[in-house]
């Protein structure tokens, strides 16, 4: 077939080759014979790469380097190199009848791969490998360089994480191949990890090879989705390496195959030698800070991921999609536990590697015990890795000892099949296994829909590059408001320019709402840390909660994630602890026996929703008011307070009504701090309740803390920005609208509604223009349904700016949350219209 | 070698060099290492509810700055502000703050030799402000402890009180 042809086009080019080189050696025509042997190589070496024969490929690469070699310089180890040439031209003719057959054999071999029926979802695994392999080996080249002109510690585990990717992406693919010549290759490493000084020429040789074998093994993979055909070629690279790796360890052992590859005997895991007690996070201060960050994050995200698919396993224990997920994450988390040098984490993950894996392939049944155990093996690495602080050389953890570990996994691996609930209904007669189908596949769909998997390429970028992305994109909006509102310009009317200046706004405005956009996030892994939450907690305290989701694909600042994390744990935990009864209380109460904890997230204008609901016993007016008026915070007549301003009181410092101070709650810490910390975000936070119907918190955070748009005000020489948001209208008053009480209490009135006025020049001790309320202006505010008029001196206009701190010497001042630089070069003070109003009522009561 | 040398020198360089400036008819001079600007005055936009000494914040290139008036910090008499007065931005613990003062000198040497501690007798509150007394020459410049200069407690107004 066509490799014969193939095969009959080499053997005319060695033939010409031959003559060619012998011209070379007479030095007849030598320029020209050199070039067009390099031109014939070349050719070859495309044939061998496209149809897999190493031997022609490689033996041509080394050729046309010997050849560019004697081309550019007139050496005298030019006989040598025309000897060497020679070489290679016989044993690609050797290899040629050799391989001639074995193409034969392989093209049989072949086809009956290509009869598999691969997956949608295997042919996407192979595909990310193909391109990952691309990527890794093309670097390598590279690498290799660098390690020969500067053998450095960095540069040999940049290599060995090369070939230990490699092999872990071969390895779940079963690309034996790959994987076996990976992993000698690996070992090799290690040992140059070691000492770097047992390099020597013919090791990179040998590198060379290796990755040029691996190429042209990916490139068999690309065209055959298997790594099927290179098994005799493959086995003399291993052979090779191991030579290598026995000289240099002077030992008769050879290293074999990873353990993961065997299968798992339940017994023997149990006997297995495990180190006891502690694990031990060796060598961390030899592998750089920036490694050890980077694994610190990639390894966290990745505990989250198996965290959540563990809970998914959980309701669903023959979801093998989520079993490939979780085992990848495990893998790659082993993987690199093992690079950093952190060998007890390896080994846990190796072990549940191999619990996985007979899960897999059917050999264990899952149970919920399993999970369990699972999970709480993952917290405690979760808990080990938090702590490694890439400064500190050896942390020490006290851990479940990794024998308990092993042992309670082994337990499960070959016991008891946990029955299938259809199995046993179809036993039971109460259904037919038809009905069992029908429902199992609505299951199916059902799920299909509801992961909802948004493929996203990701990238990771430094954080600290983000934040001075957005801190230069505020200052160009700053700068831009400055130029455009500039008064001497604005003077002089310039068509043109306005024209060029509005569209100068339009674009910083895109650019503001794009960058913002990067640092957003969806709820969706803090949502998923809840659920986590709440399940523990259920466990802990024997109550059977529901907990419901939505709206976790709406995304937020990714700062603002972290500091509301805090705050929604705290009202999460009180929901479960507090809000919700135990199931006796609930069925007499005749609610169900479960209670309900819903977490609800949406977008509500410029800000973003987060409803925590519960259908538990509400809050208890009657003790929050006693514990109210024994801490002396009821102020005024008892009668005067509404539900909802009981209610708050369970923000006041020191505030808790709990009898007993359990482990999760109780310790009255919590709430004002809650409060503080969404306020902080420039949120706020509502609560309603209803005895025996329930709680709900609401809390209400803007979408972002920098920028805001604000309507500037000015009174006497100072202008204040309000948030538009805050603002309902603005009008000058007619003397008729006006009141003055006795107090001296000014209230206008606007339609049918009376509102008090405020005069901010008497908060702030300025000179205003007016005195009188008909001169000045008033506007309208509204903070947590509260309305006031504010008496200016003037508007001046509206802008988007960014919000400036008011500098930490300076600390909180009330009634003011920040600063803004103005178009004119000035600062203007961001009024916190909810402090003033609360400070002006205080003061009138 | 020679660049570690080099080096060395630089760091040296900055470390014995104090600003000085003028303020009520004596000198007062803060180590150059943490001075990161010397402006003009300008507008500044009042704070409510702060200290009396802090006059309020400017924007420094796009960025809010506080101010404090050391003549008031010192509970001198306030002097109207001319156009020899001069802002010294300093940063310490990553906070930057700047002192308007009467008047901007020039930067010495002072080397440790020449500094004698603060006196220790006489009043307390405005010596605990003090490093140490520099003598230059015929003069004497106050060096002034910036970190105490700006975060120190007012003791002196709870005492009065009691």
């Amino acid at each position: 077939m066509s490799n014969k042809k193939f095969s009959s086009a080499i053997k005319k080019k060695s033939e010409k080759l031959k003559s060619l080189i012998s011209n070379i050696k007479e030095k007849k025509d030598r320029e020209k014979s050199i070039e067009e042997s390099i031109k014939l190589f070349q050719q070859l070496q495309k044939i061998g790469s496209a149809n897999s024969i190493k031997v022609l490929y490689s033996e041509s690469q080394k050729t046309i380097n010997l050849l560019n070699f004697i081309n550019d310089n007139d050496d005298p180890l030019e006989k040598e190199f025309l000897k060497e040439i020679d070489e290679s031209l016989k044993t690609i003719d050797n290899s040629l009848d050799k391989s001639t057959k074995e193409i034969e054999k392989n093209e049989q071999v072949q086809e009956i791969d290509k009869k598999d029926e691969f997956d949608e979802d295997s042919k996407e695994l192979i595909n990310s490998f193909i391109s990952e392999g691309d990527d890794l080996l093309s670097d390598m080249d590279v690498n290799i360089g660098n390690f020969d002109e500067n053998p450095d510690p960095e540069t040999v585990n940049t290599i060995f994480r090369c070939f230990h990717s490699l092999k872990g992406m071969a390895g779940f693919l079963n690309f034996n191949s790959v994987r076996e010549v990976t992993h000698e290759a690996e070992t090799l490493l290690d040992i140059f990890r070691e000492d770097i000084s047992l390099k020597t020429d013919n090791d990179l040789d040998l590198l060379y090879e290796t990755t040029d074998f691996l190429k042209l093994l990916v490139k068999n993979v690309s065209t055959n989705y298997t790594d099927k055909g290179l098994e005799s070629e493959a086995k003399e690279l291993v052979s090779k390496l191991s030579e290598r790796i026995k000289q240099l360890k002077g030992t008769e052992e050879s290293e074999g195959i990873d353990l993961t590859e065997k299968k798992s005997d339940p017994v023997e895991l149990q006997k297995s030698d495990i180190e006891p007690a502690e694990l031990e996070f060796d060598d961390i201060s030899e592998s750089n800070p920036e490694m050890t960050k980077q694994y610190i994050s990639e390894s966290l995200d990745q505990l989250e991921n198996i965290d959540k698919n563990l809970l998914i396993l959980e309701n669903d224990f023959s979801d093998k999609e989520t079993i490939k997920v979780l085992f990848r994450d495990v893998h790659s988390l082993k993987g690199n536990s093992g690079l950093m040098g952190l060998v007890d984490v390896e080994e846990v993950c190796m072990t549940i590697e191999n619990l996985l894996n007979d899960v897999r392939s059917e050999q264990l049944k899952l149970s919920a015990k399993i999970i369990t155990t699972l999970l709480k093996d993952f917290d405690i690495i979760k808990k080990a890795i938090e702590t490694i602080d890439h400064k500190e050389k050896i942390i020490k953890i006290e851990i479940l000892e990794k024998e308990e570990i092993s042992h309670e996994i082994g337990q499960y691996i070959g016991t008891a099949k946990s029955d299938l609930l259809g199995d046993v209904l179809v036993e039971m007669g109460a259904t037919s296994k038809k009905d069992i189908n029908k429902a199992l596949k609505i299951q199916e769909r059902k799920k299909e829909l509801t992961q909802a998997k948004i493929k996203r390429k990701d990238i990771r970028v430094d954080t600290t590059k983000l934040d001075k992305l957005f801190n230069l994109v505020g200052e160009l909006l700053t700068i831009e408001a400055m130029i455009t509102n500039n008064s001497d310009i604005k003077k002089l009317q310039i068509q043109s320019f306005i024209k060029s200046s509005s569209m100068l706004n339009k674009i910083t405005r895109e650019l503001q709402e794009v960058t913002t956009s990067i640092r957003m996030t969806p709820l969706e892994g803090l949502f998923n840390r809840m659920k986590r939450l709440i399940r523990d907690l259920s466990r802990k305290s024997g109550k059977k909660i529901n907990f419901s989701i939505k709206g976790q694909e709406t995304e937020m600042d990714k700062n603002i994630i972290q500091d509301i994390t805090d705050p929604l744990i705290h009202l999460l935990r009180n929901a479960a602890d507090h809000g919700v009864e135990d199931q006796k209380t609930r069925e007499a109460k005749g609610k169900s026996k479960e209670g309900n904890v819903s977490l609800v997230a949406e977008y509500e204008g410029n800000e973003i929703l987060i409803i925590i609901k519960d259908d538990g016993a509400g809050l208890n007016k009657e003790k929050i008011l006693k514990k109210a008026k024994e801490k002396g915070f009821i102020k005024g007549k008892l009668e005067n307070l509404s539900d909802k301003d009981i209610w708050k009181f369970i923000f006041e410092p020191g505030f808790s009504t709990a009898k007993v101070i359990s482990e999760v709650s109780g310790r009255g810490v919590g709430m004002d701090v809650v409060k503080k910390n969404i306020e902080k975000l420039r949120g706020n936070i509502d609560v309603e309740s209803k005895k025996n119907k329930g709680t709900t918190f609401k809390l209400k955070i803007p979408l972002t803390l920098a920028m805001m748009d604000v309507m500037l005000l000015r009174v006497g020489p100072t202008i204040y920005a309000v948030p538009i948001t805050s603002i309902k209208e603005n009008f000058k008053p007619l003397k008729k609208m006006l009141t003055v009480t006795m107090d001296g209490q000014e209230v206008v009135k606007l339609r049918d509604e009376l509102f008090s006025v405020i005069r901010l020049h008497e908060q702030y001790n300025l000179n205003p223009d007016y005195e009188k309320l008909e001169d000045g202006i008033l506007v309208l505010v509204e903070a947590h349904e509260k309305k006031v008029c504010f008496f200016v001196d003037e508007i001046i206009g509206q802008q988007q700016t960014v919000v400036k701190g008011l500098s930490e010497y300076i600390g909180n001042v009330h009634g003011l949350t920040g600063s803004m630089i103005l178009s004119d070069g000035g600062i203007g003070l961001i009024l916190d219209v909810e402090g003033i109003i609360e400070t002006y009522q205080k003061k009138s009561n | 070698m020679s660049n570690d040398e080099f080096y060395e020198e630089e760091e040296d360089t900055l470390l014995n060099k104090y600003l000085t400036f003028h303020l009520a008819e004596e000198d007062y001079a803060v180590a150059i290492e943490f001075v990161i600007d010397i402006i003009g005055i300008q507008r500044i936009t009042n704070i409510p509810d702060t200290e009396k000494f802090v006059k309020g914040v400017i924007n420094l290139r796009g960025k809010v700055i506080p101010v404090i008036d050391v003549r008031l910090r010192f509970r001198m008499k306030e002097k109207e502000y001319g156009n020899r007065t001069c802002i010294i931005i300093v940063n310490i613990k990553e906070t930057a703050v700047g002192l308007i003062v009467d008047q901007v000198s020039e930067v010495l040497d002072i080397m440790p030799d020449k500094i004698d501690p603060p006196p220790t007798t006489g009043k307390k509150t405005k010596s605990k402000f003090i490093q140490g007394m520099g003598k230059v020459g015929d003069s004497v410049k106050i060096i002034l402890n910036i970190e105490k200069l700006l975060f120190e407690e007012e003791i002196e107004s709870l005492k009065e009180i009691s």
